[in-house]
């Protein structure tokens, strides 16, 4: 009985410290953004500009995973006192196999690639924002 | 002399000393409609006085409503879900007012040196005004406030604009200058301050410091359970409280071992 009692807690102890160090990423409801893509040369860029909506929270840092056509962005806060700032402002390169972007979670889509059309220009019919 | 200005004077005047004839009641400004029905209860040889949702014979050019219910005051509290165990409190919470008729502005005070489109105003701590335009609180709580009232509230606004940055404290954050806007309008304390219970910092530093967190419980709290909800005020004036901002209560129902700061 006492070997079960101790494998619980420890098992418990084990899930809690796991549990703690899993960093916590802002969802798209905790920030007030702009989406916009732009062409740098032949490159397509999207920038993401704003803020949190929570007064004493800053961006602690930002980083982006990309899954097949779909690319995630997530920003993670953390509290005001250590400085810096709660702007949102982060621009990165869009694959070209990527046709969509997500923020925080993953079915918060805020950038989805156009589907090209063929023109008798030949011009690339752009992007569009979600 | 034009027989409209002289109606809508006569009107006015006659408003002005009939008692009862205008009474608070809650105005949507985006929809720019009344929410509440006029608790007056209308003259059956006036038909537009029976109306239960027109402003002043829904004639606002020439009539002016001279009770003086000025505006509709609301503040908002949004809570910040914590990731995990160590993660501090986050959220925000803020005010609005609108004029009757007029646009809804919002005040709100920042510690992050949030984005803001003013120039004067990015990157700087303290008040801001319309940042938190578009926004929903998690709880609200609105009231119809008249112009002593208005003044109130625009006093306190004043005082926290003047103060720069220092307007955002980690002692006196978005929850105190939302919480106090509120209790200089309406007379009404909503605490802000953690419950002894809910922290594990120390008791010391609960007492201390604000939370939206904690506001949004009082707002719920004094909403009877709901998360929005309205004060009705009589005749718009500010409540006669005498309660003040209090250190907190113990209360032990609410225990969420949340360690927060803000």
């Amino acid at each position: 009985m006492n070997v079960l009692v101790r494998l619980a807690t420890m098992v418990t102890m084990v899930s809690m410290i796991t549990g703690c160090a899993r960093e916590h990423y802002l969802k798209l409801k905790d920030v007030n953004i702009n989406v916009r893509e732009k062409m740098v040369g032949s490159v397509l860029h999207l920038e993401i500009n704003g803020m949190i909506f929570a007064s004493a929270l800053n961006v602690k840092h930002v980083d982006t995973k990309i899954r097949g056509e779909y690319a995630n962005v997530r920003v993670y806060p953390a509290t005001a006192l250590a400085g810096g700032s709660g702007a949102i402002e982060y621009d990165f390169v869009i694959p070209t196999g990527v046709n969509y972007v997500s923020f925080g979670d993953e079915s918060d889509v805020i950038w989805r690639r156009k589907p090209k059309v063929s023109t008798s220009s030949g011009r690339d019919a752009g992007h569009d924002n979600s | 002399m034009n027989k409209r200005i002289v109606f809508g004077a006569l009107l006015t005047t006659a408003v002005f000393f009939l008692p009862g004839v205008s009474h608070a009641r809650m105005y949507n400004a985006n929809t720019g409609r009344f929410q509440t029905m006029d608790s007056y209860e209308g003259d059956s040889e006036d038909p537009l006085s029976l109306h239960k949702y027109l402003y002043s014979w829904d004639n606002p050019v020439d009539i002016i409503d001279p009770s003086g219910l000025s505006g509709t005051l609301t503040i908002y509290a949004n809570e910040f879900p914590k990731g995990s165990f160590f993660d501090v409190d986050g959220g925000h919470a803020w005010i609005s007012y609108a004029k009757d008729g007029g646009a809804l502005v919002t005040y709100g005070t920042w510690g992050n040196h949030p984005r803001d489109p003013d120039p004067q105003r990015n990157r700087k701590n303290g008040l801001h005004v319309n940042l938190e335009l578009g926004r929903q609180g998690e709880a609200a709580r609105s009231a119809h406030v008249n112009d002593a009232s208005e003044k109130e509230l625009m006093s306190t606004v004043s005082d926290y604009a003047a103060k720069g940055d220092d307007g955002w404290s980690v002692f006196a954050p978005c929850s105190a200058f939302a919480s106090e806007a509120w209790y200089s309008a309406t007379g009404e304390n909503l605490r802000t301050r953690f419950n002894v219970s809910t922290t594990l910092i120390s008791p010391i530093l609960g007492a201390l410091i604000s939370t939206p967190s904690q506001l949004k419980r009082s707002i719920i709290s004094a909403n009877g359970g709901k998360n929005n909800g309205t004060l009705t005020l009589p005749g718009g004036n500010r409540e006669n409280s005498s309660v003040g901002f209090s250190l907190p209560v113990l209360e032990f129902d609410d225990f969420d071992f949340g360690g927060g700061l803000f």
